[in-house]
């Protein structure tokens, strides 16, 4: 048994596993961009980067460990082999720090993926908002219609809804709602019309209208999912049946308790801990060209009654409150001069956003400790060489 | 279609019974800005226009009104519905149908719908190169293919199957609407009234001074060739469109647009306040929409002037691989346009589509901006 783990140990934290686990990341970083090209960067990544297994036809035929195999594997390699069967002496402190910083940097990586929120904030100018939403997540939001000001919102997550489809339904309550949802149908990429005998219905038809499924785009971003929602009144029975697109402009709203209730799909949003209001946003085109040379917002944050003014441009983010804010694309594509622009954010919330940063340093650290005595022995072996010549001669 | 009936009943089906246990709401949060809210918003209110095209309203009692035929001898018109803007009985043959039906947007392209008419009748789908290669004809000012079906029949909903039974149709797929003028019936009867049927096809027309508006927010453009166009209520000029040339809905940044060609090309004004940025800024936006280096001094000097609004300005025509304001790239497309910067206000014209189509529209293009005059 000893040698059975021993065995493993040794071909665990191999040089050859090494070598083998880095050409496999190579690979899945060449088949993974080529993939992006025809379906798009979320699907890439999902099917090469976030997954155990890839299985592809093309362009070339091939089973490959996935992201969190190939990544798994070379964090368990890194550690056996550069951590613990390493041997520990003055003159290997240097590479072990190096892979102490390697390992932060995969850290940094696993934390981002299983704990970062990433999404955007849209604005016009005088627009101010306090949250952010993602781009590829649903949920569903229940609260009070009749409500102005701040308001409760019931929310149901994207887990819950996107396996909704093909019959599937799910019920859920709340004892603060006087009534039972049934939501049902989900779909990826729909539109609701009004039904006609002229096309599939992917959904019942409510009111006459109905879900018109469309193909699903790669760039998973643009597209606009749909449910069906059924509500029951607990205390009177009262149903009623919504579609829920997620393209519209107002809610479903339904009485329920002797209240006006609103219901919607939306993209999931994300609270932030302080408001942004663009005050202003300005673009330089490039001379001759209707290519943006650079962009730039002046927003003022607003936190706890302090408002702070804050210019957020390319490579220039604002960070606060465990938030990135970069600037990241404007609109509408291909306005004509004279159009109102709005200013779009990319907002990320990671905890592990300056980790990076430190690995960098830690593996600055062991190359000097591994190079600089390097340099030290060769500048004395120089000094004495000199001395030893200028002695003969 | 009965797979997706199937999984439409069994939802339905579901939604009607306990659907397991019943899951709490665990998540709230508390919104500083609730989305906003209509209470009892219709479903219009609500879904708005998806397409960029409002599609007919349940009550489609107005627009019946809209258009004009020549009635084939002995058929028959019946009352329009939602979905049969225009409804008639074909031969006095209570086994046959014939109606105009309008769909917002492409409702999937051409080849899905030919495919579709297809299915109805258990036939093969044709490829998009069999599709481009059936005939066409021209409906209510738009270019539309034929579809000629003959077999069994099942119809859109499951129907009983009915055997020897054809199809004659008409699809016009645009991204603004599409139009189906479909009839069916008994083999023999749509061979011996396909005459009838291209004829009516051809005398449809939307009724002198009716509104062009399907469904009251977008819709086929549907007027008379070379007629001078209604004067919509927020222009602020006048024009005479040219043959073969039909509105479009109103679009942002838009005074008023026209297609052509069954879509193909388009011509439009647009009015932006002040100087809109300069002739020169806009001029080298076109250029860039074309994939083309910015005019130089010598170019920009060169360019033909043509009269517009009173005064001459100059004309830019460009050829080359066309992206709009929507981001689509589409090869060998061409472009031509004028621009008039005034302080107060200025105006823009522009021709886009397939190269061959804009050079070929150039003339209708000229004669069209000379014609464009203030409103009084």
């Amino acid at each position: 048994m000893k040698r059975v783990f021993g065995g493993l140990a040794r071909l665990l934290s191999s040089y050859g596993l090494a070598c083998f686990l880095l050409l496999n990341l190579f690979l899945l970083t060449l088949f993974g961009t080529l993939y992006q090209v025809d379906n798009g960067l979320y699907v890439a990544q999902k099917r090469y980067f976030e997954s155990w297994w890839v299985v592809q036809r093309s362009p070339v035929p091939l089973v490959m460990p996935g992201g969190l195999t190939c990544m798994g594997l070379l964090s368990l390699n890194l550690f056996l082999g550069g951590l613990v069967r390493i041997r520990k002496s003055a003159r290997t402190a240097g590479v072990i720090v190096i892979h102490l910083g390697v390992a932060l940097l995969l850290a940094s990586g696993l934390v981002k993926l299983q704990f970062s929120d990433d999404g955007n904030l849209r604005l016009y100018e005088g627009e101010q908002s306090d949250e952010f939403e993602s781009y590829y997540l649903w949920e569903v939001a229940v609260w009070d219609a009749a409500a102005t000001g701040p308001v409760e919102e019931h929310l149901i997550p994207h887990e819950q809804l996107v396996d909704l489809s093909e019959g599937r339904t799910r019920r859920f309550t709340s004892p603060a709602l006087p009534f039972e949802l049934e939501l049902g149908n989900f779909l990826v990429n729909c539109r609701a019309m009004p039904k006609g005998d002229r096309w599939e219905a992917a959904s019942p038809v409510i009111g006459g209208y109905a879900f018109l499924a469309q193909p699903v785009d790669p760039e998973r971003e643009r597209n606009a999912a749909g449910l069906v929602a059924r509500v029951s009144d607990r205390a009177t029975g009262a149903t009623s049946q919504h579609l829920l697109p997620a393209l519209e402009m107002y809610p479903a709203t339904f009485e329920s308790g002797g209240k006006t209730w609103a219901i919607a799909l939306r993209h999931k949003r994300y609270p932030m801990p302080f408001a942004i209001r663009l005050e202003d946003f300005r673009k330089e085109d490039h001379p001759g060209m209707n290519l943006a040379k650079s962009f730039e917002s002046d927003v003022v944050k607003v936190e706890g009654g302090a408002a702070q003014k804050v210019r957020i441009q390319m490579n220039e983010p604002l960070r606060h409150g465990g938030l990135v804010l970069f600037q990241s694309s404007w609109g509408p594509e291909g306005a004509p001069p004279g159009t109102p622009l709005f200013s779009v954010f990319s907002v990320v919330r990671n905890p592990s956003d300056f980790w990076p940063l430190y690995s960098c340093i830690v593996i600055g650290l062991g190359l000097l400790l591994v190079f600089l005595p390097k340099l030290w022995r060769f500048v004395l072996s120089q000094r004495a060489r000199a001395q030893s010549v200028g002695g003969v001669s | 279609m009965r797979r997706a009936l199937a999984l439409a009943a069994l939802a339905l089906a579901a939604c009607g019974k306990p659907a397991g246990p019943v899951e709490e709401i665990v998540l709230t949060r508390t919104a500083s800005q609730p989305m906003p809210v209509k209470i009892g918003a219709s479903a219009v209110d609500r879904f708005g226009d998806p397409t960029g095209m409002r599609a007919p309203s349940s009550d489609a009692s107005g627009m019946a009104d809209l258009f004009a035929y020549d009635l084939p001898t002995g058929w028959k018109s019946l009352p329009s519905t939602s979905d049969r803007l225009v409804n008639l009985l074909p031969a006095g043959d209570p086994g046959a149908s014939c109606y105009l039906s309008f769909l917002g947007g492409t409702g999937g392209g051409l080849e899905v719908n030919v495919n579709r008419w297809r299915k109805q009748f258990g036939s093969d789908p044709l490829d998009a190169g069999q599709v481009e290669a059936l005939p066409r004809r021209t409906m209510l000012g738009h270019d539309a293919t034929l579809v000629e079906i003959a077999g069994v029949f099942t119809g859109m909903g499951g129907d009983e199957p009915r055997e020897g039974y054809a199809l004659l149709g008409l699809i016009s797929c645009q991204t603004e609407g599409s139009l189906f003028l479909k009839f069916t019936g008994p083999a023999p009867l749509v061979a011996a009234e396909r005459e009838n049927f291209l004829a009516f096809s051809a005398s449809l027309r939307v009724e002198e001074g009716a509104h062009p508006d399907l469904g009251g927010g977008g819709g086929a453009d549907v007027h008379a060739h070379g007629e001078e166009m209604p004067e919509a209520p927020e222009s602020a000029f006048t024009w005479t469109a040219p043959e073969g040339w039909s509105q479009l809905p109103a679009r942002p940044f838009r005074d008023v647009s026209f297609g052509m060609a069954g879509g193909q090309g388009e011509c439009y004004v647009s009015v932006l306040g002040g100087d809109g940025g300069g002739l020169e800024a806009n001029f080298v936006r076109w250029c860039d929409q074309v994939g083309r280096p910015p005019l130089t001094e010598d170019e920009f000097a060169a360019l033909e002037r043509v009269p517009f609004l009173g005064t001459k300005v100059p004309l830019l025509q460009l050829t080359g691989d066309f992206t709009g304001m929507d981001g689509r790239t589409q090869l060998g497309h061409g472009l031509i346009g004028v621009a008039l910067v005034r302080p107060g206000g200025s105006v823009f014209v522009k021709l886009t589509g397939p190269e061959k189509l804009v050079l070929a529209e150039r003339e209708h293009f000229l004669a069209f901006v000379a014609s464009i005059e203030e409103r009084p």
